[in-house]
């Protein structure tokens, strides 16, 4: 992962923390082999720990939302979540955590990770913070796919045997000014500021061709779901094109990615 | 008239269904076609919201590209927005006449084919989670008891889906239904790779996928999941004839 990539994750930990009634959020990448992965960015030096935590323990909120493919909403922690996950609910409990929601980073069979967001009070999002937390995962994601260091985690995600992601590099918040401004990504159709608390739903981003689509590139140039993705991405952005426009001519016949192009 | 006969093998399939470990996508495309058939409707679909409210696509008695941008559509305006928003079924809408009403869908699904169409909400308590559609060629009306029927079936999917009658809040339902969401996701993205793998379209790359899914004896989201990411398990649809 690029520092580009880490400092807009860290951004939108934050952004996550003042746009919802949470106190921390951290986001970790996963590789789904025996739980390997650690803390990508985080909101705080405690959240980070809070990350690293689960992968230690082997258990944890995140953990659980990338392996089952869905959220993990545990809005008391101190009652349910201490049997819950019985290394790591004490654990957290003693940081002062209440409540978490996890959110595994993916599209489809893309996982990536998951975006962790604690409360120091118990009680569950409500239906506006809910959806203001998927769009935040939805993004973390997209973040991720459109990384120059992507092929990584591209190879990963192939189960071709290779071994995970070297250059994997830690962000310890510690070492970087926390208030830290989120910056345009460039790459990404739209160029939309990754930290902007009003999100606005890129539905265009989510209809069904633009999945069909991403398979289909995949095929075309022999490259995992991420790098498809992340190329029908480049191409509308090079070509000033919306993404959904891009995705129906892969889908029609009209356009195949080659290897030459962005 | 729905016949009693074919009501009892519904639910018979449904109780099947629900004991056993089932796939989502798989459960919510036997609902819709039952729906159909029980209505002699053309075809029959059946939507989601997601998180943000939008109404997505989840399974439909025909796979059709044609069927998914109507389904696609109603996104914005149409019967399933309607019934969602309201939480009251839309029944016997003669699209013709429909026009004002639903000024996009209507000439759109005039022009798929299609002259009248119903869709029931899917309730579990005081919410609407989605919407079961069903289109169909001729503007014959579907009695009262037809509706109440379809209701019923509407609610049994939804318990289907949420596995679990007496979920008490919400968070477990975010949770499936996200789930449920991404399962979608992931047959797209396969259809794409198999489309491509054997230049076919991606209606009957679908077909390809879900007979070798049935045949085999696996689940369809297992199957869509392999295709994308790791092919070899499946090599006798993944490689190209």
């Amino acid at each position: 992962m690029t520092e580009a990539t880490g400092d807009l994750l860290q951004g939108l930990c934050i952004a996550v923390t003042s746009s919802l009634p949470a106190a921390d959020a951290a986001v970790s990448l996963m590789t789904g082999r025996d739980g390997g992965g650690g803390p990508a960015a985080a909101s705080s030096r405690g959240a980070w720990r809070l990350e690293e935590l689960q992968f230690g323990l082997g258990e944890g909120p995140g953990l659980e939302a990338f392996s089952s493919r869905q959220p993990v909403l545990e809005p008391d922690l101190g009652n349910d979540g201490m049997s819950r996950w019985p290394g790591y609910g004490p654990a957290a409990h003693e940081h002062g955590i209440r409540a978490v929601f996890a959110f595994p980073l993916q599209a489809g069979a893309a996982r990536l990770g998951a975006l962790d967001i604690f409360r120091t009070e118990p009680g569950p999002l409500s239906p506006s913070a809910l959806s203001r937390a998927v769009t935040f995962a939805e993004q973390a994601m997209d973040l991720l796919v459109d990384d120059p260091d992507r092929d990584a985690r591209d190879r990963d995600e192939s189960h071709s045997g290779r071994p995970a992601p070297r250059g994997h590099q830690h962000r310890d918040p510690a070492r970087r000014d926390l208030a830290h401004r989120g910056r345009p990504h460039r790459g990404r159709a739209g160029g939309r500021e990754a930290t902007d608390p009003d999100i606005v739903h890129d539905v265009l981003s989510h209809r069904f061709e633009v999945y069909q689509a991403q398979g289909m590139v995949m095929v075309d140039l022999g490259v995992g779901l991420t790098e498809a993705m992340a190329r029908l991405r480049g191409h509308a952005f090079a070509e000033g094109r919306q993404l959904l426009d891009v995705a129906r001519d892969v889908v029609a016949g009209r356009l195949v990615l080659d290897r030459d192009s962005i | 008239m729905i016949a009693v006969e074919h009501l009892a093998e519904v639910f018979v399939e449904f109780a099947d269904t629900l004991v056993d470990d089932f796939d989502i996508i798989e459960f919510l495309e036997m609902v819709t076609s039952h729906s159909a058939k029980m209505t002699h409707a053309a075809s029959a679909g059946l939507l989601l919201a997601d998180a943000h409210g939008q109404l997505k696509f989840m399974a439909a008695s025909q796979e059709s590209v044609r069927l998914l941008e109507l389904f696609q559509l109603q996104n914005d305006e149409g019967p399933c927005l309607d019934c969602f928003s309201t939480g009251a079924p839309v029944v016997n809408s003669d699209l013709e006449r429909a026009t004002e009403r639903w000024p996009l869908f209507a000439p759109q699904a005039v022009r798929a084919g299609f002259a009248s169409v119903h869709a029931f909400p899917l309730r579990h308590r005081k919410d609407v989670i989605g919407a079961l559609n069903l289109f169909s060629i001729d503007t014959g009306q579907l009695e009262p008891a037809d509706v109440r029927i379809i209701q019923a079936l509407a609610d049994v999917a939804t318990i289907g889906l949420l596995q679990e009658r007496s979920i008490r809040d919400r968070r477990i339902m975010t949770e499936q239904l996200q789930g449920a969401l991404n399962s979608r996701i992931t047959i797209e993205q396969a259809k794409g790779v198999l489309a491509r793998t054997h230049r076919i379209g991606v209606d009957a790359a679908f077909d390809l996928m879900r007979s070798y899914a049935r045949r085999s004896h696996l689940r369809l989201s297992e199957v869509a999941e392999a295709v994308v990411t790791d092919p070899s398990l499946h090599p006798e649809i993944t490689t190209p004839r």
